[in-house]
């Protein structure tokens, strides 16, 4: 994602040409509400904030200054709005997970299928029980690969205390998901082979 | 590099991208130290795992819906005129017109202000008809206020005309 790209956008939008907002929406609609239904709990609100998150940015995108980078501004309306929305609602754990869960493809093996669903329920259920600032890191770095230092710029905390609510998110998701890392081991998971050292 | 910085790092470097040379440095410390590569084993497990939770699937024609509806809200925006005379006078753009016109609203004010006559007093006198909202405890505390009221005026040397506590009847 270009940064001078978002720029000429933005300028654009300053002049007066609303399509220029068009393509920032289209460009980051499915950035804003991926965050947003890994933060939020079912389909209807991840996309009302996602509206809503749009609508906030077309108010305040004259006053965009452009030292700020265009990503990690619109990450920090995304991130504020749902720790805003949760905090409003009445927390419902369970309420749209199963949305979350994949589809099969029919030529997958159905032994795989129900040990994916299982999965992929549990580790949406550990991260949803997180507290929501930790939740909120961790959706940033391991589902958007945000850096550290651009996670507190849009949680507004210095990067010594990102690694800290990190390191205390991963020691309770270890806990609670204690039983399932041999499973990803056996699976031989790609992920690690990613981003890791070994 | 120490343990408790290599520990640090791992997280990091396990749970996304990381420039090269973090890595670099973290797999040095690997190689000489096997209880920070047991550690690594399990974070690496941990993150492979988080990334097992699927992507959320949408189903066709949402974003179709999506810009349709968020369509119809910015224009039922852009109708309300003052969320848009907020917006012009905020943005930055507009900044020195809206100084120039506040500063000429404020002098303008100030003018006018400063050559203007000042409001006339109204004269009260003992002609005026308040008897008629004058309740017995204010009568009954007439003659106190009347002696506050005679030294008062001899100490500005006003004449001492007799106060009708009557009400002129």
């Amino acid at each position: 994602m270009s940064t001078a790209e978002d720029l000429a956008l933005v300028e654009a939008f300053k002049r007066g040409e609303e399509s220029a907002f068009t393509a920032l929406v289209i460009k980051y609609r499915e950035t804003v509400y991926r965050i947003a239904r890994r933060m939020v709990h079912s389909h209807e609100d991840a996309s009302d904030v996602a509206q809503e998150v749009f609508i906030r940015v077309h108010r305040a995108l004259p006053r965009f200054a452009a030292r700020a980078q265009l990503r990690t501004w619109l990450y920090r309306i995304t991130v504020n709005f749902c720790l805003d929305f949760n905090s409003r609602r009445s927390r419902d754990v369970l309420t749209g997970l199963k949305e979350l869960i994949w589809e099969p493809s029919p030529h997958d093996n159905p032994v795989e299928i129900a040990e994916q669903r299982e999965l992929g329920e549990v580790v949406a259920r550990a991260i949803d029980a997180l507290p929501p600032r930790q939740r909120a890191m961790v959706v940033l770095r391991v589902y958007q690969d945000v850096p550290y230092a651009d996670i507190g710029r849009i949680m507004g905390c210095a990067e010594g205390t990102v690694k800290a609510t990190m390191f205390a998110a991963f020691a309770k998701l270890r806990k609670s998901l204690a039983p399932y890392v041999g499973a990803v081991q056996k699976r031989g998971t790609d992920g690690a082979s990613e981003h890791g050292v070994l | 590099m120490e343990c408790s910085e290599a520990r640090d790092l791992l997280l990091e470097v396990s749970s996304g991208t990381t420039p090269p040379d973090a890595r670099r440095a973290l797999r040095s410390h690997l190689e000489g130290c096997p209880a920070c590569r047991r550690e690594a084993e399990t974070v690496e497990n941990m993150s492979a795992l988080l990334r097992t939770a699927p992507e959320p699937r949408l189903s066709e024609g949402h974003w179709a819906d999506f810009m349709t509806a968020l369509d119809r809200r910015l224009d039922a925006e852009r109708h309300q005129p003052w969320p848009r005379v907020l917006r012009w006078v905020r943005n930055p753009v507009h900044a020195w017109s809206t100084a120039a016109a506040t500063s000429a609203v404020v002098v303008a004010l100030g003018i006018a202000l400063l050559t203007n006559p000042t409001p006339r007093q109204i004269a009260l006198t003992q002609d005026a008809p308040v008897q008629a909202f004058m309740t017995e405890r204010m009568v009954g505390a007439m003659p106190a206020m009347d002696a506050s009221l005679a030294v008062w005026k001899a100490s500005l040397g006003a004449s001492e005309d007799p106060y009708d506590l009557s009400g002129g009847e």
